[in-house]
């Protein structure tokens, strides 16, 4: 299919971009979201993986 | 009566003013023509393109793109009987309620008309698109989840081909006619430049034009094509009809479509449900609207997929270790429990964005089509967060577990492959109560002209995130019954 080329995504980096960034650029592990009282856990974000705190607890035993 | 343009005598539109001149035959077109018949009003429908598909008919949708990578214009439509119904997938979503509401973060945003407006017509757009009944969602999440709410898609089984679905019954129609390679050239206004006196028409191989009267009109050539030809009609308004406050073409809109990502379910999930976001999660996150769909991409993109996934085969499989497969890029032991995430989300208002003329022309004089299709950091914004925050939840409450691509988590530029739209074609006469923002009003109609109304997708003020089919037979119908209203009174 023929398409052309557009601009490159027009903009300075918004904050959300930035701390997505900064969660890629993050070593291991990085809190994304506060869990809510409700639910079980933090989440981390790991190798591009939104996991649980616990995820990681698990899968590093294996 | 169905006819064809290039053979039938033009001597019978001489003397004949139509009640309403439909102009093109996708669902916009035939729905309210239908609608418009069986209240017994006369009707010319006309369709550009012939029965089949042809390269005559369809070279004539050729353009530019000019903005953001997007797909050939001569591909992402079809010009011929049923229009772009031919390629529909048969996806249908009802707009939310919130839609039709400004959202602080898409200035402009907001309809004249709510979504109550459009449901008296559910009914029969539901029958008109073969849909099944819609279906209650199961409790994925736990009472108290006011983020995130999950909905069934319903798909047009069969799909529903208007030009196929409805032939014999426009065939056999008393009060439609219709005709075949019919390409409007030029609307002419009367003295006074306030309602449209004549359409225009001329087929590909006779030489001569043939003039259609109506009482009223209706553009129903689709998104992309209606404000091409409002602007391309600048005998009596030179700057084209219904562009006196240069709103015609701007706020173009796309779903954006966008791969987000794998997720590992814990348990099987139906494919078939869109996860969007409640109202105060957008407000919260100063997001658009969107639905994030997750699923076997191979099964929807099949061919003929019409709505009824593979079944997931039993696996018991410990999730950890299916999880474990998942981050370590193995294959996995459950590959029914692996899908693809993806987001189709709504598209910030943006007069930059938008279908305007180019300087070559076509073969019958008219210029052809340039269209810039430009995102926001609002738009951009929202795929992420839909990634961000519906990975959360789905891990918080152990319900899946999402990897996000790279492009999204580094801000990179995306591809046309990474994000592209829907060929949904949203906006470019958009529904306003105030014509320096808005090409029609409430009803349709152009605001400046007093017979003539516009069908389709392109009188969206917002897109949402539904797919649009479903939305533009509710617009027709409602279209329908309100110009039976003003002409029979």
């Amino acid at each position: 299919m023929k398409m052309s080329k557009g601009p490159a995504r027009a903009g300075a980096a918004t904050t959300r971009r930035e701390v997505l960034k900064g969660l890629a650029a993050a070593p291991v592990i990085a809190v994304i979201g506060a869990a809510p009282a409700h639910a079980a856990g933090r989440t981390v974000l790991h190798r591009g993986w939104v996991l649980r705190a616990d995820d990681l607890e698990r899968l590093g035993r294996r | 009566m169905i006819q064809d343009a290039e053979t039938v005598s033009t001597n019978r539109f001489v003397s004949k003013v139509y009640d309403v001149c439909v102009i093109g035959s996708g669902p916009a077109g035939v729905t309210l023509a239908r609608r418009l018949g069986a209240k017994g009003l006369s009707v010319g429908l006309f369709e550009a393109g012939g029965r089949e598909l042809t390269p005559d008919s369809q070279d004539l949708y050729k353009g530019e793109n000019t903005g953001q990578p997007y797909y050939a214009l001569d591909a992402t439509r079809l010009r011929y009987f049923g229009g772009s119904s031919n390629h529909w997938g048969g996806w249908t979503h009802l707009l939310d309620p919130y839609d039709f509401e400004p959202n602080p973060d898409n200035p402009l945003s907001g309809w004249p008309i709510k979504l109550d407006d459009l449901l008296p017509y559910a009914a029969e757009a539901d029958e008109i698109l073969d849909l099944p009944a819609d279906r209650t969602p199961p409790d994925i999440f736990p009472a108290g989840q006011d983020e995130l709410v999950p909905r069934f898609f319903r798909f047009s089984r069969p799909i529903t081909r208007f030009g196929e679905k409805y032939e014999a019954e426009l065939r056999a129609s008393p009060n439609i006619e219709v005709f075949f390679n019919a390409n409007l050239v030029d609307l002419r206004l009367d003295a006074e430049k306030h309602s449209v006196a004549q359409a225009v028409f001329r087929s590909f191989k006779r030489p001569d034009p043939f003039v259609v009267k109506a009482r009223a009109y209706a553009l129903c050539l689709g998104g992309l094509e209606n404000p091409r030809a409002l602007l391309n009609m600048t005998n009596d308004i030179p700057v084209g009809l219904g562009n006196e406050n240069d709103i015609v073409g701007r706020y173009f809109m796309e779903h954006l479509h966008a791969e987000l990502g794998k997720v590992v379910f814990r348990k099987p999930l139906d494919w078939l449900l869109v996860y969007a976001p409640s109202q105060q999660m957008m407000r919260d996150r100063h997001i658009l609207n969107f639905g994030m769909r997750v699923g076997d991409q191979n099964q929807w993109n099949g061919g003929d997929f019409t709505g009824e996934m593979k079944p997931v085969p039993p696996c018991d499989v410990d999730f950890d270790d299916l999880l474990k497969a998942a981050i370590d890029g193995k294959p996995s032991p459950c590959p029914g429990l692996v899908g693809d995430a993806f987001i189709v989300g709504e598209q910030q208002l943006n007069p930059e964005s938008r279908v305007m003329l180019a300087s070559t022309r076509d073969r019958f004089g008219l210029r052809t089509m340039e269209l810039k299709w430009s995102l926001t950091e609002t738009d951009f914004r929202t795929i992420e967060t839909c990634a961000s925050e519906t990975g959360r939840l789905f891990a918080q409450y152990d319900v899946a577990r999402l990897k996000i691509l790279d492009w999204i988590l580094e801000g990179k530029t995306p591809t046309l492959d990474q994000l592209a739209g829907g060929n949904h074609h949203m906006g470019t006469t958009r529904m306003g109560a105030d014509p320096k923002t808005s090409v029609v009003d409430a009803n349709v109609k152009v605001h400046s002209l007093d017979n003539l109304y516009i069908g389709g997708s392109s009188v969206f003020a917002t897109s949402g995130h539904a797919n649009p089919t479903y939305t533009i037979t509710l617009l027709a119908l409602r279209l329908g019954d309100h110009l039976a209203s003003v002409l029979k009174s």
